[in-house]
């Protein structure tokens, strides 16, 4: 597999990244109370790239369809097609902005809905990303680091729409993560659970820790930036605990038994709790603690059984896509 | 159940199309220290209708064209 093949995942994926750089640069802004409006710099060039994905992505879907007739033969169909709706969602969530900039001026919140549909628009298209480098690689050499990458992005993209977490100071903690601490692993735990358990079970090796590194790596950019300026972070989340518990749970048990990756659930439960419960400026109570613990092992449970049945279906299919992509796209 | 998928689809879209509903305040200056704000299980529930709604059109779109 050339990288003239691999050419739009990875144009997806670099773009993926300068939305979350530009929307960090965004939250900046805000903290700095520079002038706000939807042509906000930092603002305008998020949209910009996000832009950019959606017609990069649901141009290859049209011209496929347009070259092959019907979209069961594209080649690549099925990750290419869960690309192109997040990066629609995307700039479906551009629209929406810019109307509430409209009648609002004042951009309130990083959870108003065109935020949210922005940044889970950006995870699914991640996702996608992350399986068009698998499919077109067969998951062979570098395509195994590659679908790691388009997914670990994807947390990235999650942690992004729930960035106050990292906010030092005088922002929105007071009136967003107060009293809900321990929530804030119930709202990454599905995404993680999936992330990792699909990986898992399609590269036969586990992928926590690699995963995790990805976002890990992006943070810690940002950090660097945002500690050159007045307005500093926090030192990243450290999810990647909750990867390398998986990852060792799962070796552990891998072989002995058949419960190995319920096992690895409970070791990523216990990470990524930990994590927050270690550097979340708010205490948790126990009760908290336990309710988060038990949520996320009751949610990687539940994801683990949908990774599952998504093998299945996939299977029934049993298509064969030997078509040249280079042509298809 | 495909068609079940598309009105929660359509009552998403038209749901994020309502600022009001789910409009978050407290995340600037001025609002620190008021006490309401969205619950973190509504942004729960988005994502995973926003997730299960990607992947659920995407298989179907795949599938277009395909002969029973």
């Amino acid at each position: 597999m050339s990288t003239n093949q691999l050419r739009l995942p990875i144009a997806l994926a670099a773009l993926g990244v300068l939305t979350i750089l530009f929307g960090s640069w965004d939250t900046w802004w805000h903290l700095m109370r520079k002038t706000e409006t939807f042509w906000a710099l930092p603002h305008v060039l998020g949209y910009a790239t996000v832009f950019a994905s959606a017609i990069l992505a649901v141009g290859a879907v049209w011209r496929g369809v347009k070259r092959y007739g019907a979209p069961q033969d594209v080649p690549h169909i099925r990750p290419l097609a869960l690309a192109a709706i997040g990066a629609a969602l995307q700039a479906v969530a551009l629209l929406l902005d810019m109307g509430i900039h409209l009648f609002n001026e004042f951009d309130v919140s990083l959870w108003t809905p065109p935020h949210l549909l922005l940044a889970f628009g950006g995870v699914l298209a991640m996702l996608g990303t992350g399986e068009l480098f698998y499919s077109l690689t067969d998951g062979q050499g570098r395509g195994r680091w590659l679908y790691l990458v388009g997914y670990g992005l994807s947390i990235a993209y999650l942690q992004s729409a729930l960035t106050e977490y990292d906010i030092a100071n005088w922002w929105a903690w007071q009136a967003r993560w107060k009293g809900f601490t321990m929530y804030y692993a119930v709202l990454l735990c599905p995404l993680l659970a999936y992330t990792v358990i699909a990986s898992t079970k399609k590269l036969q090796q586990p992928t926590g820790t690699v995963l995790l590194s990805v976002p890990l790596l992006l943070k810690f950019v940002l950090f660097g930036a945002w500690s050159l300026t007045p307005i500093p972070l926090y030192v990243p989340l450290l999810l990647i605990l909750a990867g390398i518990l998986f990852d060792l749970f799962y070796q552990t048990y891998r072989h002995t038994s058949k419960m190995a990756i319920d096992i690895a659930i409970l070791g990523l439960a216990l990470g990524l709790v930990a994590a927050i419960v270690w550097q979340h400026p708010f205490d948790a109570s126990l009760e908290d603690v336990l309710f988060a613990l038990v949520t996320c092992v009751l949610i990687g449970m539940f994801t683990a059984w949908v990774v599952d049945s998504l093998d299945g279906s996939e299977e029934d299919e049993g298509e064969e896509e030997e078509e040249d992509w280079e042509h298809a796209t | 159940m495909r068609h079940k998928g598309l009105w929660l689809l359509g009552l998403l879209t038209l749901w994020t199309a309502v600022p009001d509903v789910a409009l978050a305040d407290g995340d600037i200056v001025e609002y620190v220290g008021k006490e309401k704000d969205i619950h973190p299980m509504l942004i729960l529930a988005e994502f995973l209708l926003v997730a299960w709604g990607g992947y659920k059109l995407s298989t179907w779109f795949a599938g277009l064209g395909r002969k029973k």
